[in-house]
């Protein structure tokens, strides 16, 4: 008798226990920034640096890791200003320097998270 | 444990129903009397006081500046065990409290320790006054070998500030509870079940015609939510939970007995001036469990182990694009998590008027913010003396004397902080919160407690005073001082 | 039976003590190597690097590493610093140089400073790049310092009324300010909607415009000379002390109000030119700093422009469950291609967006930090100077401007 009541007990503790809240800890994600022109000409190469501020933290991070047009960073999921800034080689050989911002870009998905940026030559 | 001679509504206050419900033994016995049903068991004499009391605490430099550094208040109460028939009995709380806290800094929202770390703050603070009102009401009753029983607990609470930055904080936290015991072998197996609803409208005000200061969303170890820092200064706080408590209790008093508790509580941060957006969530889990073996006859023995375990971790919602000031959630990540973790040796022997305790024990915590990482760890190892002394007069008066001594020692700390990044004043905060977690406290205090039968009635007054001072390492002190008198019942 | 009991009382332990907890580990690798590459741009050509500094800042300990000119190496297009044995962590790193080079065959110099913060130096991440930055907006006018938060009164209020913008002549020659115009955004940086049609990045939408008066050589400016233009150009000492003396401003915004309780001052400076206004009455600067303001060119005359460039912008209002398309008037456009110099201003704690291309402007600056901060009076937005004087200008005020700089005109009146 006594045993049966403890294990009822025990059951109570436990399924009280698996109520526990699971916490969150996907915590970064991936994501993909790729730079087009305004007048779509291809970009070879970008050498620029990326800064991406955290709209809720005001926390910065930069990058420089291009490849071809496209950026590769890994961030706290959330939403980003962003703001490139650099020079473009298209691909008529031209370099020119560029600017790319938004002031909104949502890289909240665990999974990863794309986005296109139209660049404005400064020259 | 025999029935005391002293049931009934109407009855003398006795020694054995002070040593009862005053004395120190009732620490060793009464964590099974959080199950109502279990109460019933554990209390056979009736008591009742009215009481009027004044404490004072105030401290060198405030250990927590979230918490002030000093206190007064005076209260006001009555409180009641009511022994209907040796089957029954009924209890009650009344009391009104007011006090003021002063230096209150980095917090403006009441109920600090159980909302932390998402709290309103500011770099000014001040000095907050308050009001609570508290009311309990519970019965129990014992039916052959079942002993069932339900409580009642209202608490309502507001503290304000009358200067800029003028915090207001109103509380109303209602919990109910329900408890079972069933007498088995000689044991009392219990379980009860509590839940309660809380809420809290917090803001901040400035009359000051020149502009403000601004009001930071803490989220934890210094940090902030940026975005929706600065001037959103109308929260609340909603939530609420529920405990699951499970005891072994021998029914003589003499053998094993065990207590265990889980349980949960959930309380969110939401902004008023965004359509009610919920913005943070703390979750605080705990799971404690005693186990003991004592014998109450004329020499009375206790000996316990224990462990306790509180697990917080902070939710931050990622608020979206917003449009006309309503910001939908995105995304909720766990940035804040705290892990508490104490564990005990417990021994207490008791003989005649003389009761002594004695706890050993070791308490870690570690507290993390994710991403920056930072985190605060401290480990203290502590050790508990008290003793107590109860004694008649030819007089029939009752003379109580407490003293106890306490050590916390600190063996091990770390902190990690982007300093770099802080502003100023927060680091300044962040260094003052850990040079007193990690400090080392001692604690000696002394107690008096006089009760006084009046000729051919059935009730009595009392007076007590106790003092208590609290030395820290970091060369800074607490001094607590507290008066009381009413009358008994 | 006591020996189930104990069993079972020691199963209920397991089962509450079944939590982990972290455990940290206190020692800290050191990296034997970790390199700084400096990347030059690509369209730059014969690019030297000099008097290259790096300070790379442990954000923790606040432990620092410099590194001079001596250990810079060049790597192909680019420079590289080492920095030897450095512990594993989080950096904030600082670099500083100056760049000869020819672009477009052209010679050129920049003194740059540039920095990036949050960097992880670890034996698997032990090399960092940053991009050197050598884009400086064409010289011309430029927003030398807006004055919109008011100063402090003696009995602890307020007073607006001695509002001001400088514009400089940034460039080496004599220029004109004839024709330029002082614009306000006609969207708050500090509420955004998705406005439609979306013309951010052909023109800049304002609410209001007040011109330098000329026929094209009235206004001469020399190089490195200022013009102040002040929202009211009275003597704002006589009536509160604390104030500035804005009699000897060079213009001055003056309106002529519909409403006869609230007039505005004529004071000795010239008039702007008013092409419009959204105020019936008196026009200020937004006291709190929540529009862009910018400076440009007009390139045609107030008739053509009232009538041609306006427009109305869409926009979806929400609140709840409830949603209701509305539309803003009175908006006026002026092409990017007339803006001279523009400036975003908002404050950190309700600030939204950018209201001015990113083009002209892709930071913005402040005065407080949250709104109606006690702290913001008597302070400007003021644009830094390099070594020989020059403002400085990559068009990104947040580079640009120092924020919450004591005003001008009130600390020369102190000394």
């Amino acid at each position: 008798m006594i045993q049966r009541i403890l294990f009822t007990a025990l059951l109570m503790a436990v399924i009280t226990l698996s109520a526990c809240h699971k916490d969150e800890d996907d915590l970064f994600s991936k994501s993909r920034v790729t730079l087009i022109t305004p007048d779509s000409v291809d970009i070879t190469n970008i050498q620029a640096e990326a800064r991406l501020t955290n709209v809720n933290t005001h926390q910065v991070i930069t990058s420089t890791s291009f490849n071809g047009a496209t950026l590769t960073v890994q961030t706290l999921r959330g939403v980003y200003e962003i703001s490139v800034e650099g020079v473009a080689t298209c691909g008529t050989g031209d370099k020119r320097q560029f600017r790319a911002t938004t002031d909104y870009a949502d890289l909240s998905s665990k999974d990863n998270n794309e986005l296109s940026l139209t660049i404005i030559y400064l020259d | 444990m025999a029935l005391s001679a002293t049931c009934g509504t109407r009855a003398e206050v006795t020694d054995s129903t002070l040593a009862e419900h005053v004395g120190l033994w009732r620490t060793v016995r009464d964590m099974a009397a959080d199950n109502p049903a279990l109460r019933n068991i554990i209390y056979r004499t009736s008591l009742s006081q009215l009481t009027m009391s004044f404490d004072d605490m105030s401290q060198t430099e405030a250990f927590r500046q979230e918490l002030g550094d000093g206190l007064r208040q005076g209260t006001a109460g009555v409180n009641t065990f009511i022994r209907l028939s040796d089957n029954t009995s009924v209890w009650g709380t009344a009391s009104y409290m007011y006090g003021r806290r002063s230096n209150v800094r980095w917090n403006s929202t009441t109920d600090f320790d159980i909302l932390r770390p998402y709290v309103l703050a500011d770099t000014l603070g001040g000095d907050t006054q308050g009001e609570r009102y508290l009311f309990s009401g519970g019965y129990a009753s014992r039916l052959g070998d079942m002993s069932v029983g339900a409580e009642l607990a209202f608490r309502a609470e507001q503290e304000y500030r009358d200067t800029d930055p003028r915090m207001r904080g109103v509380v109303t936290d209602l919990t109910l509870r329900g408890g079972a015991a069933y007498l088995t072998h000689g044991m009392w197996i219990g379980a009860s079940l509590s839940a309660n609803v809380y809420k809290q409208t917090n803001s901040v005000d400035f009359y000051n015609e020149n502009g403000v200061i601004p009001e930071y969303q803490m989220t934890g170890l210094g940090t902030e939510y940026t975005r929706f820092s600065g001037d959103k200064r109308s929260l609340y706080h909603d939530g609420g939970g529920a405990a699951l408590t499970l005891d072994l209790t021998p029914e003589d008093d003499k053998g094993l007995y065990a207590h265990m508790t889980l349980d949960e509580h959930r309380y969110e941060r939401k902004l008023a001036d965004y359509n009610a957006m919920p913005l943070t969530k703390i979750y605080n889990e705990h799971a404690g469990v005693t186990v003991g073996w004592r014998k109450d006859e004329e020499r009375r023995l206790d000996a316990c182990v224990g462990a306790d375990y509180t697990r917080r971790s902070g939710d931050e919602n990622v608020g979206g694009k917003s449009y006309a000031g309503s910001y939908p959630i995105i995304a909720t990540l766990t940035m804040y998590k705290e892990s508490d973790v104490d564990v005990y040796a417990r021994a207490a022997y008791g003989h005649g008027g003389w009761t002594m305790t004695l706890k050993a024990g070791y308490v870690n915590k570690e507290e993390t913010y994710c991403y920056p990482k930072r985190s605060m760890n401290t480990g203290h190892a502590y050790g508990t003396f008290d003793t107590q002394y109860m004694t008649s007069t030819r007089g029939g008066t009752t003379l109580t004397f407490d003293a106890g001594l306490s050590h916390s020692h600190c063996l091990t700390n770390s902190i990690t902080m982007p300093y770099a990044n802080m502003e100023k004043a927060f680091v300044s905060m962040i260094k003052d919160t850990f040079r007193f977690a990690k400090a080392h406290y001692t604690t000696v205090g002394l107690a008096a407690r006089a009760d006084f039968p009046l000729t051919g009635k059935t009730y009595g007054v009392f007076a007590a005073a106790k003092a208590v001072m609290t030395m820290c390492s970091e060369s800074e002190r607490q001094t607590d001082l507290s008066l009381s008198a009413g009358m008994t019942f | 039976m006591k020996k189930s009991v104990l069993k079972s009382i020691a199963m209920m332990l397991a089962v509450s003590m079944a939590f982990a907890s972290c455990s940290s580990d206190d020692s800290v690798p050191v990296i034997p190597t970790a390199t700084l590459n400096i990347e030059i741009p690509a369209n730059l050509e014969n690019a030297v690097l000099s008097d290259a500094t790096a300070t790379l800042t442990n954000v923790e300990t606040l432990k620092e590493y410099t590194l001079g000119d001596e250990a810079l190496i060049k790597n192909g297009d680019s420079y590289q610093l080492a920095v030897a044995n450095i512990e594993e962590g989080t950096y904030n790193v600082k670099v500083k140089g100056h760049l000869d080079f020819t672009y477009k065959g052209v010679a050129g110099q920049k003194d740059f400073e540039m920095s990036s913060d949050n960097v992880q130096i670890s034996n698997s991440a032990n090399s960092v790049s940053l991009v050197v930055s050598t884009f400086t907006a064409q010289g011309g006018f430029v927003i030398s310092e807006i004055f919109f938060t008011g100063t402090s009164t003696e009995n602890g209020g307020s007073y607006s009324g001695d509002q001001y913008i400088i514009i400089t002549n940034n460039s080496d020659m004599t220029l004109y300010a004839d024709s330029i115009a002082v614009l306000e955004s006609a969207f708050n940086t500090t509420t955004k909607y998705d406005y439609t049609p979306d013309i951010m990045s052909e023109a800049f939408s304002v609410q209001a415009c007040y011109m330098i008066p000329g026929d094209g050589k009235s206004v001469p400016v020399e190089p490195g000379k200022s013009l102040r233009l002040a929202v009211n150009a009275i003597n704002h000492k006589e009536t509160y002390p604390n104030s500035i003396d804005q009699s000897d401003a060079d213009f001055e915004f003056y309106d002529e109000s519909s409403n006869p309780n609230f007039t505005d001052p004529d004071g000795a400076a010239p008039n702007l030119d008013k092409w419009y206004c959204y105020t019936a009455t008196i026009y200020q600067f937004h006291s709190r700093g929540f529009n862009a303001m910018a400076i440009a060119k007009m390139q045609t005359t107030k008739e053509d422009w009232l009538e041609n460039y306006s427009y109305d912008a869409e926009y979806l209002f929400v609140f709840g469950d409830f949603s209701k398309t509305m539309t803003k008037k009175g908006i006026y456009k002026v092409p990017n291609s007339w803006i001279l110099d523009g400036v975003n201003l908002s404050v950190e704690s309700v600030r939204e967006w950018n209201v001015i291309d990113a083009s002209i402007d892709a930071g913005w600056t402040y005065c407080g930090k949250v709104d109606k901060d006690t702290d913001r009076f008597n302070k400007s937005v003021i644009r830094k100077q390099d070594e020989n004087g020059k403002y400085i200008d990559t068009n990104n005020s947040t580079n640009d401007f120092t924020p919450d700089a004591p005003a001008s005109l009130l600390s020369s009146s102190a000394e």
